[in-house]
């Protein structure tokens, strides 16, 4: 008879569902594709280094890693530093998702606590990196009243916030369309903020609201990318300098390529902003 | 009309003829219009090859 022993000591005891890695190998390419993973989905480097740590930990393994913006280089020790095992793995492009953010955390837990064995692992790892994306027609609808919302928030009267939720399910739409098609990142950003700022332009050109200014400024807020500004600042935090200076230029590029969209779209309106 | 709502409507309306042109290309896609293209092509190879044999 077994027991599970709720217990993050590196004493697996007769449990059978604690198998551990054989060795440093396996355990480096494991760790290593699971970091991939987790910095793909837009994890901060923190989340990253305290989950593999704690599942290194479990397996009497010591790991040595460098988080870069598009790599992750891993080195695994057995626990008398007379083995390892180095490897470099690209980040896996998922797309940001905290679906698989959380699972991720909570797999690393699952084996520190002994739930979960090194076979069990892999497996779960598998099934976890092909949960499939939140339904798109369920996130347009969301983002668009999102993005009205915003335009209320900022003092938008009810047809502001009409023009600005069509402007973004436009925009929005086309933001989709593009991604599945394989677009650049930043020429899909650039016509999406074009298009919704024309469309938006519609309470000025067609005086239909008394807040058409708010209804112009707040239609291209759906694009601004805040979850890698946000883990810029985490890294920069936690002393990640590069990751943190990376994450910050591409947002900061994002960022342009939403005004430079916004700024076509004025300029061919022939709407003066200033 | 002025230019301003002549540029708006031309622009908004070339953005929802390409949401139009790109369900109709996805959709032909889906439903395999194009796979009964290559099938007739498809017949016409055998048939050089039926040609061959006989000679």
């Amino acid at each position: 008879m077994t027991s599970m022993m709720k217990t993050t000591n590196n004493n697996p005891g007769p449990d059978t569902k604690c198998d551990m890695p054989a060795t440093p190998k396996a355990a480096c390419m494991f760790l290593s594709d699971y970091a991939a993973w987790l910095l793909g989905c837009g994890a901060t480097c923190i989340r990253i280094e305290k989950n593999v740590q704690r599942m290194a930990e479990k397996w009497n393994m010591i790991q040595e890693m460098t988080i870069l913006p598009s790599h992750i280089h891993m080195t695994v020790w057995d626990k008398n530093r007379q083995h390892s095992y180095s490897t470099n793995t690209r980040l896996h492009a998922a797309g940001i998702s905290f679906r698989i953010n959380s699972l991720l955390s909570k797999l690393s837990w699952e084996i520190a606590d002994g739930k979960k064995g090194f076979e069990e692992a892999y497996r779960s790892l598998d099934e976890i990196i092909r949960t499939p994306p939140a339904r798109p027609w369920t996130v347009w609808a969301l983002v668009s009243l999102a993005n009205m919302s915003f335009c209320r928030l900022f003092g938008g009267d009810f047809a502001a916030m009409l023009i600005v939720l069509a402007g973004t399910a436009a925009g929005y739409r086309l933001k989709q369309n593009m991604l599945e098609d394989g677009r650049d990142i930043r020429l899909t950003f650039f016509c999406c903020a074009f298009f919704s700022a024309v469309i938006s332009a519609a309470g000025l050109v067609f005086d239909l609201s008394d807040t058409p200014e708010t209804a112009l400024s707040t239609s291209v807020l759906y694009l601004i990318p805040g979850i890698p500004y946000i883990n810029s600042v985490s890294d920069l935090l936690d002393g990640h300098y590069i990751c943190s200076f990376s994450r910050f230029m591409n947002a900061m590029v994002l960022t342009t390529c939403l005004s430079a969209g916004l700024c076509s779209a004025l300029l061919l309106m022939n709407i003066k902003w200033l | 009309m002025n230019s301003q709502t002549a540029i708006w409507i031309l622009t908004t309306g070339y953005l929802f003829l390409g949401f139009i042109f790109r369900s109709i290309r996805k959709m032909r896609r889906e439903t395999g219009h194009y796979k009964v293209f290559e099938m007739e092509h498809e017949e016409t190879l055998y048939d050089e090859y039926d040609e061959n044999d006989e000679q």
